[in-house]
């Protein structure tokens, strides 16, 4: 994309002050904000231009190189990120939305009878304003194992209202809550909006889930792989002892019935799946180096690459 | 989802005790759990944007919540707004013009007739 001249996006001459050109960025910037413009489809472009040539032109070093013919208008666009419109234009801002109904009450009945509480229409006792309070919605972080296993989180609403949430097991990524009647309270005696939890569940240092299988590499000796033998190994309710056959190797994957997640859906719980990997010891080790000389192997696992 | 160390790393010129004085105003929501604030992703957005109209467009303490309350006025409208828009939607054809010659006939300035 051709970039215009960063001088002419800002409407000041090459000779202008640090100053002016601070003056005109914040001037433009007001009148081009996206999130002070939410309707205004072209102003997030114009924005963003007027903000790259900013940030050339505020630079003095940048500046300089830039009269000089060093570098070009490109490369200085800020990182992109979501404008607060794209959120708050859809249902998430309504928790921001200021007192919601109250002010609008001059509005009309119309207002009351449309967006009123319940299904009886908006008006209360004696013709009252009533509405349903705004739902809103929250996120809250979850543990690999708190979402497995269920838990129960204490959680304080903005408005200082401790609640106790519960956590169900096999609990999905992004999944929602439904806190009823914990949302903005309703106006005139109408009843409170809900709220929306999402659960955003955070990764595990070793577990990972796919649907409701949770997989893990585990570690084992060349012995363990060679001569098979039990081992522990974590999942999800509490370490189990594995079996490992004979003649393992990496990449043999083995299954754990049952040991996965809850599908609070079907009630069905998934595997875990457990893949091994083999691990030399971490130091070299003599007796092991003495025993590998003798051990006069045909065996080539290259074979397949193409080379000798 | 984000943490409040994650928003001070993603958002360089925001400290902790800018967030702390944003929820102490009302200006951001965030609920907490036992680790500390969960900021949602409109929270976050939200304090790019307050560190924006803040840095960038100057708006200084007196203004900026004059701006802020403005712009949640606004958002809330246009919120009530596309709902209502929804609803004319789902209206019968027939309906939907009435609805328009109603419009035409207030913008026309033609008395309305009172509803009661």
């Amino acid at each position: 994309m051709a970039m215009k001249d960063p001088y002419q996006v800002l409407g000041v001459g090459k000779n202008a002050t640090q100053d002016e050109i601070r003056k005109a960025y914040r001037k433009l910037a007001k009148s081009l904000h996206p999130d002070l413009h939410p309707g205004d489809k072209t102003a997030e472009e114009r924005f963003k231009e007027v903000s790259s040539a900013n940030s050339l032109l505020s630079d003095e070093s940048k500046r300089k190189r830039f009269d000089a013919g060093e570098i070009d208008a490109q490369g200085q666009e800020r990182p992109e990120h979501s404008f607060y419109r794209a959120h708050a234009d859809g249902g998430a801002g309504m928790k921001y939305a200021r007192g919601d109904f109250a002010g609008f009450e001059d509005l009309g009945d119309v207002f009351s009878d449309l967006f009123g509480g319940g299904g009886a229409g908006g008006r209360g006792r004696g013709g009252q304003f009533t509405a349903r309070g705004a739902d809103v919605t929250y996120s809250l972080r979850a543990s690999f194992l708190e979402a497995a296993n269920g838990a129960k989180k204490r959680i304080t609403m903005p408005d200082g209202k401790v609640l106790d949430l519960s956590i169900p097991a096999g609990v999905k990524d992004r999944q929602t809550l439904r806190l009823k009647g914990q949302g903005q309270p309703g106006i005139g005696g109408g009843p409170a909006g809900d709220a929306y939890v999402e659960i955003v569940i955070e990764s595990h240092a070793f577990f990972t889930r796919k649907d409701n299988d949770v997989h893990m590499t585990l570690p084992v000796t060349v012995q363990e792989a060679l001569l098979g033998g039990k081992v522990e190994v974590p999942t999800v309710s509490g370490p189990v002892t594995l079996n490992i056959p004979k003649g393992s190797n990496t990449g043999s994957t083995l299954r754990l019935k049952g040991k996965g997640i809850l599908d609070p859906a079907s009630g069905q719980t998934g595997d875990q799946y457990v893949r091994l990997e083999v691990h030399l010891p971490d130091k070299p080790d003599p007796a092991l180096e003495a025993f590998v000389k003798d051990w006069g192997a045909s065996y080539n696992p290259r074979r397949n690459l193409g080379t000798k | 989802m984000t943490s409040l160390e994650q928003i001070v790393r993603e958002i360089a010129a925001l400290s902790p005790e800018d967030i702390d004085a944003w929820i102490e105003s009302g200006w951001l929501r965030p609920i907490r759990s036992g680790d500390g604030y969960e900021f949602s992703d409109v929270d976050v957005a939200r304090c790019r944007l307050i560190v924006e109209l803040r840095d960038e467009l100057a708006f200084d303490e007196e203004s900026l919540p004059v701006v802020l309350s403005l712009l949640d006025e606004v958002y809330g409208l246009r919120h009530r707004l596309r709902l209502l828009l929804g609803a004319v939607e789902r209206q019968t054809p027939e309906s939907r013009q009435a609805i328009a010659t109603a419009i035409r006939e207030l913008l026309d300035g033609k008395d309305r007739k009172d509803a009661d």
